[in-house]
């Protein structure tokens, strides 16, 4: 019940979104990648709007992971990686010297494909980043912040009786929705989302997109996916990628019903 | 579908027996070991009891007469005590595990987790060709060179400046036990770096990224996740050098300084080990006209094995009941 009527909401989402506008937070400007001396990204120039979803879809290959990970330098320590042009966070370049990668990532969250819990008990998976960081004062502060990201990544009905439990034993779904909670519980702005829900069954791909959703009435969230129903019906604004280029960008509805480039044009259609 | 049907099924079988058997074949082995060394090591239990858990006197008096104690020949005023070896195995095995250990696990994260790829490559390498160095060799170098240095440079110094640490102050007599334990610290440190090293670069890459994606630092990982992943092999790699020094005979023998009738009272005592002693007196030990010496020996040996057993059998302990997990696995509320 309660999951059809927040469904319907989603659906709502995609149609009421208005033209892409709002308070840019991530701006990319003629922004670059290489993987020593392939270029696997060329000319980006967007704006990733605060509070929002934005969406990167495109075929495998055509460099969402890479354009993601950019964003909160998970490549620094990959070899012959280079980003060229500009990603800016709240006007600040990120790979400005003067950025510690570290700091960067508490702001910029991460999520992947494939959930990736720690080998731990559920509770000490969400207290993880916040141990690190040293964001409680004592167990009741830690406790509060488990909740609450249990809570937010809607996962906290499910495990609040075996919180104890290894993360291990949840089922993909709620693995995932660890993993958010776990991104969630050190505060970040932005949660960058790659393919979430490729690796989880419709039931909980459903509930991983609704939570999406939820999440950026606090958040500003940018997803991967190559499954365009699901661009469509999260996406307030979607960015083609194809080999590298920014095919096409703007709001999800213009996108999928009026799209401007014919490579859109097919890809929608399946065709490419 | 297979027309093949009866032949792989034989063949099946012939492999399963086959298997059944070599698997049985090492509980054979063990088994027979085990009563061999029972078996040679039962006169002496008999005659020597419990003083040769408790006595420094190692003595077969070969010169005296043969008497029959409980049954069993052996010569008068004989005395077989274990204790000199059994502590210097204890304490040159325990003084190469606090140099070897903690100098393995540095080598193994720096070339799992910090090492540039070239790097790692070429240093891996080299501390498997340490591994591969013959024990004599060691023993020389030990001999010629680090004892002497040890003797006339270090343990003076050692004694004047941290003498008021208990066992570490003291007159010089020897270099024997510094030297034992720093040898078998440069044997053990290849098994447990190169285990542990390849135990730590099998710690999943999503598991580290997911720590790179909460804003942990390398060392942070390296300490939350990647040692957490790799804490059983580990442990067993230790265990593994542990009893590799345990029972390593000839470097010791050369560098020991040979102790009898004497137990260590500080680091610059002669020491020996229960290995290193039974190759030094099997020998002369046949001399003796009622085999005694030889039973006692093999008794050591008894000791020794028993060791290792213990050793295995805790660790395996030690690992499941997570005395030694980080706190981050030690499951909560
Ligand atoms: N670590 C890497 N080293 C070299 N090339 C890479 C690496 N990672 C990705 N690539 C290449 O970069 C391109 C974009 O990859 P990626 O960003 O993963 O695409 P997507 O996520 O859209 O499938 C691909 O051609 C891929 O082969
Ligand atoms: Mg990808």
């Amino acid at each position: 019940m309660e999951n059809q009527s927040k469904s319907a909401g989603v659906q709502h989402e995609a149609e009421e979104t208005p033209p892409a506008s709002g308070e840019p937070i991530i701006e990319l400007t003629d922004m670059g990648a290489f993987y020593g001396a392939v270029e696997v990204l060329r000319h980006i120039t967007l704006s990733i709007l605060r509070n929002k979803i934005t969406v990167f879809m495109g075929p495998s290959g055509c460099g969402k992971s890479t354009l993601l990970r950019s964003i909160n330098r998970m490549n620094d320590d990959v070899r012959g990686f280079r980003v060229g042009g500009r990603i800016t966070l709240d006007g600040q370049d990120v790979y400005a010297p003067e950025v510690d990668p570290i700091l960067l990532r508490t702001r910029v969250g991460m999520v992947f494909q494939r959930p990736n819990p720690f080998p731990v008990s559920i509770y000490d998976n969400v207290a993880f980043g916040p141990r690190i960081h040293k964001l409680a004062k004592g167990r009741a502060q830690l406790d509060d912040i488990v909740r609450e990201s249990l809570q937010k990544a809607t996962l906290w009905d499910e495990v609040k009786d075996r919180l104890g439990k290894s993360a291990i034993d949840l089922s993909g779904g709620q693995q995932q929705r660890l993993c958010i909670a776990r991104a969630l519980a050190i505060k970040p702005e932005v949660i960058l989302m790659d393919e979430p829900a490729s690796a989880l069954d419709p039931g909980s791909t459903s509930k991983v997109e609704e939570l999406m959703v939820e999440l950026k009435e606090n958040y500003t969230v940018v997803l991967v996916t190559h499954n365009m129903q699901q661009a469509a019906r999260v996406g307030t604004n979607v960015a083609f990628l194809y080999k590298g280029d920014l095919v096409e960008f703007g709001p999800a509805a213009d996108v999928f019903e009026n799209p401007k480039s014919p490579l859109t044009e097919r890809y929608i259609k399946g065709m490419l | 579908m297979s027309p093949k049907k009866g032949p792989v099924r034989l063949s099946d079988r012939v492999y399963k027996s086959l298997s059944a058997l070599l698997g049985g074949s090492a509980f054979l082995f063990l088994f027979l070991v085990i009563a061999v060394l029972l078996i040679y090591s039962y006169p002496s239990f008999i005659v020597n009891g419990v003083n040769f858990f408790t006595s420094v006197k190692w003595d077969p008096a070969i010169s005296s007469t043969v008497v029959s104690v409980a049954g069993v020949k052996a010569m008068e005023g004989a005395s077989y005590g274990m204790l000199v070896f059994f502590i210097g195995t204890l304490l040159s095995s325990g003084l190469a595990l606090l140099i070897g250990a903690p100098l393995s696990l540095g080598v193994a994260i720096f070339l799992s987790e910090f090492a540039p790829a070239r790097v790692s490559t070429v240093a891996s390498f080299f501390v498997e060709l340490l591994a591969g160095i013959p024990s004599i060799v060691f023993g020389f170098w030990g001999f010629i060179v680090l004892g002497p240095y040890l003797l006339k440079n270090v343990e003076p110094s050692i004694s004047r400046f941290l003498g008021f640490i208990p066992f570490l102050g003291g007159h010089v007599y020897s270099y024997g036990l510094p030297t034992s334990g720093i040898v078998l610290a440069l044997m053990i440190v290849p098994i447990i770096a190169s285990i542990s090293r390849d135990a730590m670069s099998q710690a999943p890459t999503d598991l580290r990224e997911a720590g790179q994606a909460l804003g942990m630092t390398k060392w942070e990982i390296t300490r939350k996740v990647v040692l957490p992943y790799a804490k059983t092999a580990i442990v067993g790699s230790i265990v593994l050098g542990l009893g590799r020094a345990l029972g390593e005979t000839m470097a010791v023998a050369m560098v020991s300084q040979s102790a009898v009738n004497i137990v260590p009272k500080s680091l610059y005592y002669p020491i020996n080990s229960i290995a290193a002693f039974m190759a030094q007196t099997l020998d002369s030990a046949f001399t003796d006209p009622t085999s005694m010496e030889v039973y006692a020996l093999v008794e050591l040996a008894v000791v020794l094995f028993a060791i290792t057993t213990i050793i295995n059998v805790l660790a395996r302990l030690l690992v499941r009941q997570g005395f030694i997990t980080s706190a981050e696995h030690v499951v909560q509320v």
